[in-house]
């Protein structure tokens, strides 16, 4: 693997290489050149994961002409693509150097041990939202019930805004989460549940489920499954199933008559009531 | 804090009083969530509703400095209800009988009388955190800045100690310190009384160690308090100020008072990363290396010493605080000619051999160790008192409830207290200029329970006159139905509406001479 990357700086395939480099025990984001290329020795993989297809995201923005190598999962190559789509990156831009990945019902080839979730303590247990548990299972619960627990949730929210901050699929100039009209300001929690859903519906046909959200909460909210939801909607609603491909446009999807042959989302609503 | 984050996650029971902890410390509430998710139980003492209040198995709002009450009335039941620990009082402790006579007369009755928590939830409060140990407690400024801060801290001391919970994980007695080193400055003698690792200046070797290694007499009478400079700078006997890392003009209790002492200043310097309301005034301003922009090491409040390391040259005419220091020290005739950071740590640990000595750069490595570290083979300690107390036996104090210096009266008949908002650092010297921040709290305002609003007359973001004995300010209302009607809060981290106008600077602890942020009387009108 290094000598791959150590190939593709020197041969000019790439001009910068994001991956992991290992600074005293810790894995951490680094972007390998070729003016350092022994640096490459130690970069490492494994289950650390930070948002590398972000800084490439933001790397572009200020060298857009940049061609950029990527240490990357599963999750990884569905943003990509969503970025693609999303017209933040351009096709054929960013190389890949693919490794083992965590589970999702979206990828395979699973070792991602930071997303093995800790024991659910009891309290949350009775109270709050599981996120190790399936959506099936959570969705068994009376509405009310599941209501209840995603506001006991919700309202720890010290709203911080890791999970925006670290979502690779954040790269909107203006943020909905800190439009005043939307949700108000200075208050701890924040409103809620609407903090949370304005955040969810925008990950409709972005969410990657790469689970950084979830891992970055300092409150232990069990985002990735709201956004698991919103991915389920799209595939039931829509057909869509995000990062699958870096074709199929959101914008296009509905084809030239909107609505037709689709479900009604009432439908899909009742269903799980 | 006698233990460590870590620590907390395995309590039985947290106790949070006068912290607002997911706003002022949001990283300890984490831990304060895990720890509940896992089936701790959790007790909030709070005079205002906070986040953290919801989640509680026991949530109460006593009046604003009762705390030495509230805490005398959970006592008072777990010694009626024989949940003290007995053993650990007879083996670790001493002058237990004193504190037992004091209690007495702290009925729940009689505690519910002053403030005004049910006894039925004092009763529950003992209840809970005797019976469900280890029990860690926590506190941050709503317990020290009173007039009875040593009182409240050590009435926080006597209840961890009569049920046993100094000396063991997931127990303690923790303060929740507000700064990322303010340990480290402590720890390092930044204070008036002590050198390094707290030896105090009057200590005849202590002093003589340090003259040695500094080469030069050393004064053995303490110095004096920020609250005891501002009266000497009114009275002259102080010419110049020099202030590191502080924004006095805003953070110093009673603006007006304040402003008359820095008035009668020869000489003002300000060393800061930023131009605040000090350096703003100062005659002469050094510029600091930010954190990114040096080398050294931060204390934080779980004692842990771990390294910084300099990401990025300083901009412009930064330095780092030492170089200033020991340009300035040549300067005056006293050479300084360390060539880093690492160097003046190697003479700090030779010098402090209880709490820093086992500490080099090399051990400290990326997650650092906590003090005490008395050799280098020591690991560093996760929690204090394991085997014995600092000073042999943990000794108990009675102490009798007072009032705060200023009670509500006719004249000013509401209950003020100052505090912080979550997206707010202090006097936001560093917060205010980051625009995400800035659009979660762009202005100041006061916080008013929508009864007493109404009463007088006014609504949401409606300007209101604040005024107290020392001055007045006008500023927006927010209503809060979190806040006990009677009750005003105002955050401390706007110089447009300087909650400092209000408060005073002569109600001081006796011994900390903390001032009392954290109640002022007032009066609240609607502005004409």
């Amino acid at each position: 693997m290094q000598d791959t990357v150590k190939t593709w700086l020197t041969e000019g395939t790439v001009d910068i290489f994001l991956g992991y480099k290992m600074v005293e025990g810790h894995p951490i984001p680094h972007g390998f050149s070729r003016n350092c290329l022994d640096e490459i020795d130690e970069m490492v993989t494994g289950p650390a994961r930070y948002s590398l297809e972000k800084f490439a995201t933001q790397l572009l923005q200020i060298h857009p002409e940049a061609k950029i190598g990527i240490l990357a999962r599963d999750c990884t190559q569905r943003a990509l693509n969503v970025l693609t789509i999303w017209q933040q990156i351009s096709p054929g831009q960013i190389k890949t150097l693919q490794v083992n990945c965590c589970p999702s019902p979206l990828g395979s080839n699973t070792d991602c041990s930071y997303l093995q979730p800790a024991e659910t303590g009891t309290y949350k247990a009775a109270h709050g939202v599981d996120g190790s548990q399936s959506l099936q299972t959570l969705e068994q619960m009376p509405e009310e019930e599941r209501f209840d627990r995603w506001m006991y949730e919700f309202q720890k929210c010290i709203k911080c805004y890791g999970c925006r901050n670290v979502c690779p699929m954040c790269f909107c100039r203006e943020c909905s989460l800190e439009n005043k009209d939307l949700v108000g300001n200075g208050h701890l929690p924040p409103d809620i549940p609407i903090f949370h859903l304005v955040r969810a519906v925008h990950m409709a046909g972005r969410c990657i489920d790469c689970g950084l959200c979830e891992e970055a909460c300092p409150a232990e909210i069990p985002l990735r499954m709201l956004y698991r939801k919103i991915n389920d909607m799209m595939g039931t609603l829509f057909d869509y199933h995000t990062g699958s491909s870096p074709d199929q446009s959101p914008f296009s999807l509905l084809g030239d008559k909107p609505s037709s042959g689709l479900p009604p989302m009432t439908a899909e609503l009742s269903k799980n009531k | 804090m006698t233990n460590s984050y870590d620590d907390l996650e395995g309590a039985g029971c947290i106790f949070v009083i006068g912290s607002n902890t997911t706003a002022c410390h949001p990283l300890i509430a984490r831990r304060i969530y895990k720890a509940k998710e896992r089936g701790a139980k959790l007790i909030v003492a709070d005079p205002r509703g906070i986040q953290l209040s919801h989640m509680a198995n026991v949530s109460v709002n006593h009046r604003m400095g009762s705390d030495v009450a509230l805490l005398n009335g959970m006592m008072h039941v777990i010694c009626k209800n024989g949940w003290q620990a007995a053993d650990y009082i007879n083996s670790r402790t001493e002058n237990a009988e004193a504190l037992f006579a004091v209690l007495d007369a702290y009925t729940p009755e009689r505690v519910q009388a002053i403030t005004g928590v049910k006894a039925g939830d004092i009763e529950l409060m003992a209840e809970t955190y005797a019976q469900n140990s280890p029990a860690a407690l926590l506190y941050a400024m709503g317990i020290t800045q009173h007039t009875t801060g040593v009182d409240n801290v050590k009435s926080c001391c006597n209840l961890a100690m009569l049920c046993g919970n100094v000396g063991v994980a997931g127990g303690g007695v923790n303060p929740l310190r507000g700064q990322n080193n303010v340990q480290g400055a402590c720890d390092m003698g930044g204070l008036p009384n002590v050198f390094t690792g707290y030896q105090p200046v009057s200590d005849a070797d202590a002093n003589a160690k340090f003259s040695e290694a500094w080469g030069r007499p050393l004064p053995d009478k303490p110095g004096l308090t920020i609250s005891d400079m501002v009266p000497a700078m009114l009275d002259g006997k102080i010419k110049a100020l020099y202030v590191i890392g502080e924004n006095p003009k805003l953070s110093d209790p009673d603006w007006n008072h304040f402003n008359h002492a820095l008035n009668n200043l020869e000489l003002l310097v300000a060393q800061d990363l930023f131009l605040s309301e000090t350096a703003q005034v100062a005659d002469v301003v050094f510029p600091a290396a930010s954190v990114a922009e040096k080398n050294g090491t931060f204390t934080n409040s779980e004692r842990r010493c771990a390294r910084i390391n300099k990401a990025i040259e300083p901009v412009g005419n930064a330095l780092a605080d030492w170089r200033i220091i020991s340009r300035l020290a040549t300067a005056m005739d006293y050479p300084m000619n360390y060539g880093s950071a690492g160097e003046i740590f190697e003479e700090m640990r030779a010098l402090t051999p209880k709490s820093y000595a086992g500490m080099t750069y090399e051990r400290l490595g990326i997650n650092g160790l906590q003090w005490p570290c008395p050799d280098t083979e020591h690991p560093g300690t996760p929690y204090l008192h394991s085997e014995q107390f600092a000073r042999g036996k943990g000794k108990f104090h009675a102490i009798e409830y007072q009032d705060p210096a200023e009670m509500p009266d006719a004249d000013y008949p509401y209950f003020l207290t100052t505090g912080r908002v979550f997206a707010h650092y202090h006097t936001g010297t560093m917060t205010r200029v980051s625009k995400h921040l800035d659009h979660e709290a762009p202005f100041g305002y006061v916080d008013i329970n929508p009864l007493d609003a109404r009463n007088i007359k006014v609504g949401e973001g409606d300007p209101v006159v604040l005024s107290s004995r020392r001055g007045e300010m006008e500023v927006a209302v927010r209503l809060n139905e979190k806040l006990p009607p009677g009750s005003l809060f105002l955050p401390i981290h706007f110089g447009e509406s300087a909650a400092n106008l209000l408060t005073s600077s002569e109600a001081l602890d006796p011994l900390a001479k903390i001032p009392e942020f954290k109640v002022s009387a007032v009066q609240v009108c609607r502005a004409s």
